[in-house]
């Protein structure tokens, strides 16, 4: 998604190449946007933001090639402080307008349970899960884009999916089970 | 469920919350504004050379061609009731003043692209062409497109159009919805010479009427491209400053151009100085283009 030439001339306030920036992140980061806020309104405020932002500052930007990780940081406490400004709680009807209600398949209950578990995260590591799940950002990335340690960032993602678990599979000790192993995984000795 | 699974689901369905929903069309035009609001909007002026070069790219520049990076700005946040006039010539080439409900715009949005010429031909619906060098040593500068309107329209009335125009370059839906003001696409692009001389090309994807009330035709010649029946038209226009109609003129200039269609397409070669090609010497430089564009 990168491109080195495409920053540098929106370092230079190139509204054509900013056009292009616009056109090359906006999906990921509406996606981003939602998933944060829930609310297609509130999602919309929030690109709308993160990108006057960046236009505003991205001739500070010393390394074009770390684009992406100052953009989600702009992204996302953007998000944050519009969601805290709302104050808004999940309205479980948009999930509905997105979910065929009259299917019975596992996958359609497992996907509105992820949601309906997502949103009881709190916010912090809700940002971690679709930051990581959603936008594949690594542990290193993300500890960037939130600016904390990346043992804080494996730690909020080790809670995430714990609770996760636990709601979806409603075993408390078998969470604490597959997260023994997926604590190795994720090198909470200091090694990802 | 074991944790990859867990992992499987929860990537699977965020990806698949998000699917079916789409950003808003107004998001950029509501970017541009915020920009165009900003203190930092001083930084316009870097970019703008640019998008005056593309101001060739519509042949109602000459009427009103309102630049995007300017004018979204200028549009979107200035109190529209402070403004009470805009200017225009007489058929006298007198400056006259007219208030912001006279209709008398065919306005346009012109913006740089760098997209390729077979993406423009598939958004215009004809088949697009501008060689990087043809007609000697003529070299492309740069290419645009704008969305732009036939029908008369008052300042006001574009005013609220500007950010529906912004978002009709990137959605065919929200151009059709334009329809009553018959909106058209157009793509140009500039080529310049060793010797200095500029001339630019611009396809229409719609029949241009060639009757404007901004601008006073004082010539138009029949000639001839290839087989092709055409007009030299030569005209007089006001000239604003910063391209704002709400300026007084500073000058009236004149200029000449081919201009016929084929069809529903339109076709504008234009010497940009008025000075370096002749008549017989643009037909030429069509002839050659048009030989590109089989």
């Amino acid at each position: 998604m990168k491109d080195t030439e495409l920053i540098i001339r929106c370092q230079k306030g190139d509204l054509n190449s900013f056009s292009e920036l616009y056109q090359a992140y906006k999906k990921r980061a509406f996606g981003t946007a939602y998933l944060i806020s829930n609310q297609k309104g509130i999602a919309d405020d929030i690109v709308q933001e993160a990108f006057i932002q960046c236009y505003k500052t991205i001739k500070n930007l010393k390394n074009p090639e770390t684009f992406d990780v100052w953009f989600y940081k702009v992204l996302v406490r953007t998000g944050w402080r519009l969601v805290k400004k709302h104050n808004r709680f999940i309205l479980m009807e948009e999930l509905y307008e997105t979910e065929d209600l009259n299917s019975t398949t596992n996958i359609s209950i497992t996907k509105l349970d992820v949601y309906d578990a997502l949103e009881k995260l709190s916010l912090p590591l809700k940002t971690v899960v679709i930051l990581h799940y959603f936008n594949d950002l690594t542990i290193e990335e993300i500890s960037n884009v939130l600016g904390c340690f990346k043992g804080t960032v494996k730690s909020r993602l080790h809670n995430a999916r714990k609770q996760l678990f636990k709601a979806l599979d409603g075993d408390a000790q078998q969470a604490e089970r597959s997260l023994v192993y997926e604590r190795k995984e994720y090198g909470f000795d200091g090694n990802v | 469920m074991e944790m990859s699974e867990l992992e499987y689901e929860i990537k699977k369905s965020l990806c698949h919350k998000v699917d079916k929903i789409e950003p808003s069309e107004e998001n950029f035009a509501q970017i541009l504004v915020g920009i165009g609001n900003s203190p930092g909007r001083k930084t316009f002026k870097i970019g703008n050379e640019r998008y005056l070069a593309a101001f060739l790219c519509a042949l109602l520049i000459i009427s009103a061609t309102f630049m995007l990076s300017d004018n979204t700005r200028a549009f979107a946040k200035e109190t529209l009731s402070a403004i009470k006039t805009v200017f225009m010539i007489d058929k006298n080439n007198n400056v006259i003043e007219k208030p912001t409900t006279y209709s008398f715009l065919q306005p346009a949005l012109n913006k740089n692209t760098q997209s390729s010429d077979s993406d423009l031909s598939k958004q215009m619906g004809v088949k697009i062409s501008f060689p990087q060098e043809f007609y000697g040593d003529f070299k492309l500068e740069q290419k645009a497109e704008a969305v732009g309107f036939t029908r008369n329209i008052d300042y006001e009335t574009f005013t609220n159009l500007q950010a529906t125009a912004l978002q009709a370059f990137d959605s065919n839906d929200v151009f059709k919805s334009l329809d009553k003001y018959q909106p058209y696409r157009s793509v140009g692009a500039i080529y310049s010479n060793k010797q200095g001389a500029r001339i630019s090309a611009v396809v229409y994807n719609r029949k241009i009427p060639i009757t404007v009330e901004n601008m006073n035709i004082t010539d138009r010649v029949p000639t001839k491209v290839g087989n092709q029946d055409v007009e030299w038209i030569s005209l007089s226009y006001p000239v604003y400053p910063d391209n704002d109609i709400t300026k007084k003129p500073t000058t009236v200039a004149s200029t000449s151009f081919l201009f016929w269609s084929i069809g529903e397409t339109t076709y504008q070669i234009w010497p940009m100085d008025n000075k370096s090609l002749s008549m017989a010497e643009t037909v030429k430089f069509a002839e050659s283009y048009m030989a590109a564009q089989k």
